[in-house]
């Protein structure tokens, strides 16, 4: 079992949702987030006034999934995500070790 | 409590235990089936406390009947407090018991006790105990006012009758006696904190229904508060000495019937003492209590409905009551009387906190002064007393929405909405009585209305009401998140519109089928024309409702750095008026769906699109058209159709061409206008000059050829008559001709003290502008007196230059504290420098003026040289 760390543009997590859905991903658990990656923020100025956004808002979609289901998921993921701009965000996966239901209590993974 | 299910846990292991588990569960399972038959919740809760009555009894007398002979245990009371002191044992609720001993008890009472919670614990049954002396009672402990609280319903259930009657009349002397005051603040706090857990709304989607404002725990907390008050026992007391009005408490009682019938439900369905009506509760619940799907709305939309109004009821009643121990002894005399005009208002008493019709029985003549009194409260921040809540309530028929048809009443609302505070609870106390309904029958079709969905968490009525409590709140927040929301707020022209539309943005959730948004632009339109608001009110409305959702929808859907999202998006917005309107609404509205809706996060989101949007509503506008093809997408015709006849498109389009866009896709009623005043110049040298009223403010138009100092003149002229600029746009045509549009108001009413002032402003404008006449040495005079005198500066001067944002300009932005006379020295600055004024945004938000040129030099940008000489020159000026 793999978990699946995307960090994305916020407007792009329907769409990711959506494309995701049709692979059958079911479970995801999605937060708002802030960071910044090699695009680093922007200058803003509002009346006169700089002001550096440095942390930008993002969003991060974290799934569990079956080994096997990992390479398509990742592909779909940056496929629905990418603008081709700076800025279009991250894909990590990371092992995943043991997994409860805290329902039952149950180990199902 | 659960029936008895296993056999583990045997230490008083005889049959006798075995016989009343199962006589327990037998008695139970009856009770159960006579309530799914009967649906009568105040019996089954009646039965359960009964037979819990009787278990519990046996169990304390067969202990102390245990005692060996010659043995005396100390005396010892038993007692049910709270739920099951007032005999509301809901299935699987707690069984609060307080054992009440004569003094510390000894090794053989501890020994009876034990026994006996032994007994119960062993029949599974849910037991929370208290072992207390009588003179404990009567103290109130602040750390545990529930305990106190307890009290109240004490009831005596086995053991010592006397001891019971000794800690009864301990614990009514000392709290209803010395601690009562104490007893009632610590009370109302409890109250308040509990509320504010749930938003301090009873329009909770998924109620708790023994926690929730307007629940069981409110009814419970009135009526102690009611005891308290009037230090009486019994409620029929309270009704029998007129302390409380029977209808008022046949009311609460039917609300409470109708929550123990729910709660019962509830926990019998779950078999669980779980307290909130979830979604697939109320599924389950709505049918089984006759709840049957009708034209009016579903079965479980019928089922909350009643909820929404059995919960009101409770609300209300606590809050009355609450109000009352606020307001005991305190003076309550009467302050002042508003007399009764000869027309149609009544006349008031006012209080130190309350507003009052001098005369109830006489409105029947005055119906405005229903409207009248809640203006009244807002303004004066008294509250509306009970009395007259009652007597309009009596009297709703006497009115309809065509009260505010009548200029005079309607004027009155808006001017409730301006309000700083208060407003919200004077709008949902309007909606209790339903008096809001009356006036605005949309309003009514969504009363107590629910969307189901997994976001929102009230009703839709309170979700309105809740969305003008937030901008109310705004005004007083601290936040660091809200600072600049709250900035934006401040700087608002016409803050009451942004709560009219909040109040009517969602009107159309009622309406079956389609979107919302167009069902509640379709109603919002149907109370404009019912009003008669003036064009601009009712256009600014109309824009908020219709678009409420379209600054969140391209916060969640748009890439904000994509800058031609940004740019459709100030083309919807149009000004920075309605961006900052519209800004404030979608914060409030995202607000107002649950508490913790808008994340820092989403704020920040939304603060991002403002300013981007801002940023290029005040600098995008050297976006012109310059071409035919740019001609042709512009649809001249629409301009034309609100000229005379006889104008000829050839002569408009040589007018329009060059204007920025955004000026061009404005309002082409004011085009037209415009237009015939450029009909009016004679030459390159002359000016054609109009000034017409707007609201509050007056509207300055002058069309005339390009010249230097020419705005500066303009500016000064205005100066000169003490009249301030608020704010203003100034751009070139092709052909090299000016149009400026100033608005400015008049601080010291000049124009109304003296009717030929307009006149006289409008041919020294003229004549300035011809250069036959020296205003700058009018203003030299001008300047040394009073009115120009400096204020203390609040706000440094910030000067920026941008090369980079337009192509042909240098753009020049410059923030200072607004003054007199302000522009003038600006823009003679520029001029002295031999800059050219292509373009001029100038806008003052609160004590802020902002202003934005566009500058050339020799048809150039400003080399950085000039910019640096411009710079030190306007610092210097501006110092």
């Amino acid at each position: 079992m793999k978990l699946i760390k995307a960090i994305i543009r916020p407007n792009k997590l329907d769409e990711v949702k959506d494309a995701l859905a049709r692979l059958n991903v079911s479970g995801m658990t999605v937060s708002e987030v802030r960071g910044h990656g090699r695009q680093k923020g922007h200058k803003a100025i509002y009346r006169g006034r700089e002001y550096e956004v440095s942390l930008l808002p993002k969003v991060m979609i974290d799934i569990v999934l079956p080994d096997d289901l990992v390479d398509e998921t990742i592909r779909t993921i940056i496929e629905t995500a990418r603008t081709g701009e700076i800025g279009d965000g991250r894909v990590f996966v990371l092992p995943v070790e043991q997994g409860y239901n805290i329902r039952t209590g149950e180990r199902d993974i | 409590m659960g029936p008895a299910r296993s056999e583990q846990n045997k230490t008083h292991g005889s049959a006798q235990l075995q016989t009343l588990r199962e006589s327990l569960r037998l008695e139970l399972d009856r009770i159960k089936i006579s309530f799914f038959a009967t649906r009568d919740g105040l019996a089954a809760v009646r039965a359960i406390s009964g037979l819990m009555d009787r278990i519990i009894g046996d169990i304390f007398d067969a202990s102390l009947a245990r005692l060996k002979p010659g043995e005396r245990a100390q005396r010892l009371a038993l007692i049910a407090l709270g739920g099951y002191g007032r005999r509301e044992l809901h299935p699987y609720s707690d069984i609060d018991l307080m054992l009440l001993c004569e003094r510390r008890p000894d090794k053989r009472t501890e020994g009876v006790i034990k026994e006996v919670l032994h007994a119960l614990w062993d029949l599974n049954l849910r037991i929370g105990h208290t072992i207390r002396v009588p003179w404990e009672c009567g103290r109130l402990d602040r750390r545990n006012v529930e305990f106190s609280a307890s009290l109240i319903d004490a009831r005596f259930l086995a053991g010592d009758r006397a001891l019971y009657l000794k800690f009864r009349h301990e614990a009514r002397t000392r709290l209803f006696g010395k601690n009562k005051n104490r007893f009632l603040r610590s009370l109302i706090d409890l109250i308040k904190q509990r509320h504010a857990r749930y938003g301090d709304t009873i329009y909770q989607l998924e109620p708790d229904l023994k926690e929730a404002p307007g629940t069981l725990r409110d009814v419970q907390a009135a009526l102690w508060l009611a005891k308290l008050i009037y230090e009486i026992e019994s409620e029929q007391e309270l009704a029998a000495q007129g302390a409380i009005d029977c209808r008022e408490l046949e009311g609460l009682n039917r609300a409470r019937e109708f929550l123990l019938q729910l709660r019962t439900y509830l926990h019998f369905l779950s078999g669980r003492n779980r307290d909130v009506l979830y979604y697939e509760m109320q599924d389950e619940i709505a049918p089984a209590l006759g709840y049957r799907d009708e034209a009016g709305g579903t079965a479980v939309e019928n089922l909350m409905r009643d909820y929404f109004l059995n919960a009101g009821h409770v609300y209300r009643f606590l809050k009355r009551m609450i109000a009352r121990a606020d307001s005991r002894g305190r003076p309550r005399e009467t302050i002042a009387l508003l007399k009764s005009a000869p027309g149609n208002d009544a006349g008031y008493l006012l209080t130190s906190e309350t507003i009052d019709f001098e005369n109830p029985n006489a409105l029947g003549e005055k119906p405005q002064s229903f409207l009248k009194i809640f203006e009244l409260s807002q303004r004066l921040q008294l509250k509306v007393g009970e009395r007259s809540l009652a007597a309009i309530r009596e009297r709703l028929d006497l009115i309809d929405e065509r009260l505010l048809v009548e200029p005079e009443n309607r004027e009155l609302f808006f001017s409730m909405l301006k309000g700083k505070r208060g407003v919200y609870d004077r709008l949902s106390l309007m909606h209790e009585i339903g008096l809001l309904g009356r006036l605005f029958p949309e309003f009514e079709g969504i009363r107590c209305h629910v969307r189901r969905d997994f976001y929102h968490k009230y009703t839709v009525d309170e979700h309105s009401l809740m969305a003008v409590r937030n901008i109310e709140e705004l005004r007083v927040s601290h936040r660091p998140m809200d600072e600049r929301f709250k900035e934006l707020l401040s700087e608002l022209e016409k803050p009451e519109l942004l709560l009219f539309a909040l109040l009517f943005h969602d009107v159309g959730k009622a309406s079956p089928s389609g979107g919302h948004v167009t069902h509640s632009l379709e109603l919002v339109e149907r109370i404009l024309a019912r009003l008669q608001l003036d064009p601009e009110r009712s256009e600014m409305i109309r824009f908020l409702v219709a678009n409420h959702l379209e600054m969140s929808a391209v916060m969640r859907k748009r890439d904000l750095s994509d800058e031609e999202a940004i740019e459709r998006f100030a083309d919807l917005v149009a000004t920075p008026e309605r961006l900052k309107m519209l800004c404030l609404c979608t914060y409030a509205d995202i607000k107002a769906v649950g508490q913790e809706t808008l994340t820092a996060w989403k704020a920040d989101l939304l603060w991002q699109l403002y300013v981007d949007t801002y940023n290029e509503l005040m600098r995008g506008i050297d976006d012109r058209i310059d071409s035919a093809r740019d001609l042709e997408a512009l649809d001249i015709d629409r301009i034309l159709r609100h000229l005379p006849e006889g104008h000829i498109r050839a002569k408009l389009e040589r007018f329009v061409d060059g204007f920025p866009r955004r000026y061009l896709k404005g309002d082409p009623a004011r085009i037209a206008e415009h237009f015939l005043l450029f009909e009016q110049v004679e030459d390159k040298n002359d000016a054609a000059v109009s000034i017409s009223p707007r609201g509050e403010l007056y509207q300055l138009c002058v069309v005339a050829g390009d010249k230097p100092y020419l705005f500066s003149k303009i500016t000064g002229t205005l100066a000169y008559f003490g009249m301030n600029i608020i704010r203003g746009q100034g751009f070139a045509n092709k052909s090299g001709l000016i149009l400026d549009v100033i608005d400015f108001e008049d601080p010291d009413d000049t124009f109304k003290l003296n009717r030929s002032e307009p006149e006289r402003l409008r041919a020294m404008l003229r004549e300035a502008i011809r250069g036959e006449l020296d205003i700058y040495k009018l203003l030299e005079s001008k300047e040394k007196s009073v009115l120009f005198r400096k204020r203390k500066m609040n706000i440094p001067t910030v000067i920026g230059f941008d090369d980079e944002h337009s192509q042909k300009y240098t753009v020049l932005e410059i923030v200072s504290q607004d003054r007199l006379g302000l522009l003038f020295h600006i823009s003679r600055a520029i001029s002295e420098q031999g800059c050219n004024i292509e373009i001029a945004l100038i806008s003052t938000e609160g004590p802020k003026a902002i202003d934005v040129f566009y500058l050339t030099k020799d048809n150039k940008k400003l080399a950085p040289a000039v910019q640096e000489q411009l710079r030190s020159r306007l610092l210097e000026t501006l110092a």
